[in-house]
């Protein structure tokens, strides 16, 4: 199957995959006609009620996030709030600065993102095509590190920020998040599975590594970079242990962090408070839905440690 | 010519001003309250600065849920603003670590500690040495809500208000509607520490014994008073259990709108109640079963470790604390000012409610929270059992035990 | 001459023996360079550190006290608040890996179907695994809520009397973390599974069914096996998971009520940057540590018993 493919001049492994897999989902979709209809008609039932318990709490923090005082506490409860009151989002926005909250994440999301892919695929690129002594005894290093839990090193590395005078910066947030063994381990076992003759190929034409890394390696592994971008990303818009230990005002705060540290002052309202969270939230679920598919494919690539 | 003349002059007008600029001393405090909103911070920052112009002042806030482990990271991280903002239950366990600055030499040269109440200055001392200057005072007065009362058919609580008769206006005052949902509670408090502990001290007793050597939970008194608090939720159902407590959300928002009748708080709350226009409210004191004693809060200035500016920071700490300082803390209703000479005054008296005489009764037969080292430790045993006393789940004598047992090996140290 | 020779020696052991591969050496040192430092750093040497902290008595303020094995020896004679956490976990640990395996390939199983639509619901189904914690977290307060949460007020119109006071009860505040943690992370576990269901060949049904192998048996004799492997990795993931299990309890009970929720991260946390003992918190983050490396041990020796590998 594979040759035809490479026959037919589709060689990047990663579309191989793509249309092997369509094969197989071919395959399957003939045998649906056998089923009986009262089995499918189970099957939507299931998926509906499994998607309603998956959307049900999500929908219903917005709805009540819009409501005055008065409908929140109906019983029972009613879905659609009427009349809408936007107040409670304007009412949160200034209780706590979110405006600043979600800049900050946003800054440090990306730029925690772009250096952990650069050093993560540069590392990878010399433990997966390079020759050198010592190379499988260093991996291997970095490879046992991995089963350590991150409770462990966080409070050296806090002792670790106070030497440096780091405390309550954003270099505190960013540097230890840069460096990451998971990204690294990721992007190794990729690169290992591209085909040797490439880089041989481009050796030929003169190209340094450093050239043949950037444009004929890298280039190639764009479904892992894919999925580590999408990892790296919803890490860090979720990070929160590391950040609440650091960071100690309102300036620098990221936004899960800003939203605990100001639950109390939102809380006076139940409503103010859900329009805080979802506020923490929304932004989150929007890029999701627009990059869904690296979100879901990117687990499957990255597997173990995703989580 | 002229035109390169022009340009040099405003070249130099710019690099005076920068170092015009450069020449201000720089304050950083931290306050769990926030600023910007034309509050009592922003307007003793106006003031001092108006009266220092080599001093500029910056905030920053922490929220109070994390306020107090936040500025003692920052303190150990070296890291501290120059002045904080400190409730006196923290000055101890501050003090004890070596977090704080003595402030004795400073106070020498020059503070009004003639004219403050002797239970506030006893709040700025830890082993015999001054620590912090105040920000404000409070005593605990029961608000509630005047049109509630009314509807009820209700007269307005009294000095002479008993217990029980805080009983039978809480069970007057709590509704509810068809399905059996409780709509409007007589009463709301707040199950910290402090939320509670002025029953005791109505009761003539307290958690922990004069020198904070042992607990005294497990005494008749006491199990009698958080009897008294847990039937509130439990039996009579007149103040929000646990579950309906955290369904409730803060105790402002509460009180505020309308949801609960009564409400036990310093003046800081009458801040925000102030705020909601339809509110119909006034002070009494608390309720008493043996004593009309109501409980002394008193909210602090002090200076982390570590700062440079010291000179300039005593400037803004004995401004902030000083006659003028407190008076401006006064108009915007935050606490009673430490000065009998302005707390006495109508700086004090005169904005709403209209029984604020209450307030100063409650504070001179008022006792200061119990403060010592290990307060917060006991605190988080306390919270721990306490809880399930409020859920139901445990009786109050078994809980009052196990906070004894935990305490004593606590205390020992 | 000899001293030339230890050089060379040397130079050959660590950048390699011709000039090509020392030019190729270095290359890699410098690809590895911006990684390598931050990992010697921040993880090596922290761990290093964090090893030798466990062994102090340090509040940050004062001078760091070597105590020798106090620490640990504290933590499993002395401590009840660290057995009450340890024993939380472990009921987490327990409370959400196998429901939340189950779930998740049965989710898998209903998502691999060929059907109209059925992207949508992977989608949907998907969507709580990025939500932030925190945030859904003060949802899931609110749907908790004892009189007017939606849980409540669905269990009551069920025809439940009496409805339990989810985070403000001992008894139910455990199981209303483990619900949430399974709400959250179903969706990610079901992808897991169900890229491994699509690994399956579909000859293997073929040949099964003309076999006249039922439905049932399909199930149970092809695809559970065969996602073993996978099951397996689950196992250990979600393991590793719920050992960690921090965010839900900070923001919805605070480890409450009565400590009925704080468990072992959280109890770190707290003795680290609540009450500043830096030594006694990394003791018990080693030993959090041990605890979950034995588990992994422990489920990678009896995985021979029951993963079936090709």
């Amino acid at each position: 199957m594979r040759e035809t493919l490479n026959m037919v001049g589709i060689t990047k492994p990663a579309a191989q995959q793509e249309l092997l897999n369509l094969r197989f989902a071919n395959n399957k979709g003939k045998r649906i006609h056998n089923q009986f209809f009262w089995e499918r008609a189970l099957i939507y039932l299931m998926l509906i009620l499994f998607s309603a318990a998956a959307l049900v709490p999500l929908l219903w923090a917005v709805s009540s996030s819009l409501k005055t005082p008065e409908q929140i506490f109906l019983f029972p409860p009613r879905w659609i709030p009427n009349p809408i009151r936007w107040e409670n989002y304007r009412m949160a926005w200034t209780m706590a600065p979110f405006g600043r909250f979600l800049l900050n994440t946003s800054f440090l999301t990306i730029v925690i993102t772009l250096l952990q892919l650069a050093t993560s695929c540069l590392a990878a690129y010399a433990f997966a095509r390079l020759q050198f002594p010592g190379r499988d005894k260093l991996f291997l290093l970095y490879l046992g590190t991995m089963m350590i839990p991150g409770q462990v090193t966080i409070i050296p590395n806090f002792i670790l920020m106070k030497f440096f005078g780091w405390v309550n910066s954003y270099k505190a947030l960013i540097f230890p998040a840069v460096f990451n063994v998971f990204g690294t381990f990721l992007m190794r076992q990729y690169f290992l599975t591209l085909p040797y003759e490439l880089e041989d190929a481009a050796k030929i034409d003169g190209c340094s590594r450093f050239q043949t890394f950037l444009r004929i390696i890298l280039p190639l592994a764009k479904p892992a970079v894919a999925a580590l971008t999408i990892f790296v990303f919803r890490n860090e818009w979720n990070s929160f242990l590391w950040p609440l230990i650091i960071i100690n005002d309102t300036k620098r705060m990221p936004i899960q962090v800003g939203l605990a540290f100001f639950r109390g002052e939102l809380h006076t309202e139940w409503e103010v408070l859900l329009a805080g969270a979802n506020i923490a939230l929304i932004p989150i679920i929007l890029v999701f839905l627009a990059c869904q598919k690296y979100f879901i494919k990117g687990v499957a690539v990255s597997g173990f440690g995703g989580r | 010519m002229k035109k390169i003349l022009i340009c040099l002059l405003l070249v130099l007008s710019c690099l005076f001003s920068l170092v015009n600029a450069a020449s201000k001393t720089k304050v950083e405090i931290i306050s769990w309250q926030t600023f910007g909103d034309g509050g009592f911070l922003d307007r003793q920052k106006e003031a001092c600065e108006a009266a220092n112009p080599d001093i500029e002042i910056s905030y920053i806030t922490v929220p109070s849920s994390e306020y107090y482990t936040k500025l003692l990271t920052m303190i150990a991280s070296g890291s501290a603003p120059d002045m904080a903002m400190l409730g006196m239950d923290w000055l101890a366990p501050y003090a004890a670590k070596g977090a704080l600055l003595p402030l004795d030499n400073y106070i020498e040269k020059g503070f009004p500690l003639d004219d403050m109440y002797d239970s506030v200055e006893e709040c700025l001392k830890y082993k015999g040495k001054y620590y912090a200057l105040p920000r404000d005072t409070t005593s605990n007065v029961l608000y509630y809500n005047k049109k509630l009362f009314q509807e009820a058919g209700l007269s307005f609580p009294t000095e002479n208000w008993t217990w029980d008769d805080f009983l039978q206006a809480a069970k007057t005052l709590t509704k509810t509607d068809k399905s059996g949902r409780t709509i409007q509670w007589g009463f709301f408090f707040d199950i910290y520490p402090d939320g509670w502990y002025h029953w005791l001290l109505s009761n003539g007793t307290s958690f922990i014994n004069q020198d904070f050597t042992q607990s005294t939970m497990n005494t008749p008194k006491v199990i009698e008073t958080l009897q008294f608090l847990a039937d509130l939720k439990l039996k009579h159902k007149v103040a929000p259990d646990a579950g309906q407590a955290k369904e409730l959300g803060g105790s402002e928002g509460v009180f505020k709108s309308q949801r609960a009748a009564m409400y036990i708080g310093g003046v800081s709350r009458s801040y925000r109640f102030a705020e909601v226009p339809e509110l119909e409210w006034d002070i009494a004191p608390i309720p008493y079963r043996t004593a009309k004693v109501s409980r002394v809060w008193s909210n602090l200035w002090v200076v982390p470790k570590g700062t440079k500016k010291m000179n300039a920071v005593w400037k803004v700490l004995s401004f902030y604390s000083g006659p003028q300082g407190q008076k401006i803390a006064a108009e915007c209703r935050y606490g009673i000012p430490a000065f009998k000479s302005i707390a006495e005054s109508p700086a004090f008296l005169t904005p709403l409610p209209e029984h604020k005489v209450y307030f100063l009764e409650a504070f001179k037969n008022g006792k200061p929270y119990p403060v010592f080292p290990q307060g917060q430790e006991y605190r988080t045993i306390m919270d721990r059992e306490l809880d399930l006393v409020w859920a139901g789940e445990r009786s109050v004598e078994e809980a009052a035990r196990r906070i004894d047992e935990q305490a004593a090996k606590l205390l020992k140290k | 001459m000899i001293v030339t020779n230890f050089f060379q020696g040397l130079r050959n052991s660590l950048f390699g023996k011709t000039p090509t591969q020392r030019r190729e050496t270095r290359t890699a040192w410098l690809f590895l360079a911006p990684n390598l430092l931050g990992f010697m750093l921040f993880t090596v040497f922290a761990v290093g550190m964090a090893f030798w902290l466990s062994f102090q008595e340090w509040d940050l303020f004062n001078q760091s006290n070597p105590v020798g094995l106090a620490n640990y020896i504290r933590l499993f004679t002395g401590d009840p608040d660290f057995m009450r956490a340890l024993y939380n976990t472990v009921y987490f640990v327990i409370g959400v890996v196998p429901v939340g395996a189950v779930l998740s390939l049965i989710l898998a199983l209903l998502v691999n179907q060929k059907i109209k639509g059925v992207s949508l619901f992977r989608t949907a189904l998907y969507v709580p695994v990025v939500t932030p914690t925190i945030a859904v977290g003060l949802i899931w307060v609110w749907l908790y809520n004892s009189d007017f949460g939606l849980i409540n007020s669905f269990l009551s119109q069920l025809g439940f009397s009496q409805t339990p006071n989810w985070l403000t009860s001992s008894t139910w505040s455990k199981p209303a973390i483990v619900l949430t943690n399974i709400w959250q992370n179903a969706g990610y576990y079901m992808v897991i599974y169900l890229a491994a269901l699509q690994n399956i060949p579909d000859q293997l049904y073929e040949a099964a069914k003309i076999d006249g192998a039922t439905r049932w048996q399909q199930f149970s004799r092809i695809t559970l096996p065969l996602l073993s492997p996978t099951t397996f990795l689950v196992f250990v993931m979600k393991t590793m998971g719920a050992f960690k299990i921090f965010e839900a309890a900070y923001i919805m009970t605070e480890g409450g009520p009565g400590g009925s929720t704080e468990t072992i991260v959280y109890y770190i946390y707290k003795n680290g940057f609540e009450w500043f003992r830096m030594g006694y918190a990394a003791a018990i983050a080693w030993v959090l540590f041990a605890i979950i490396f034995l588990c992994t041990l422990f489920q990678f020796k009896i995985q021979k018993t029951w993963v079936y590998y090709e």
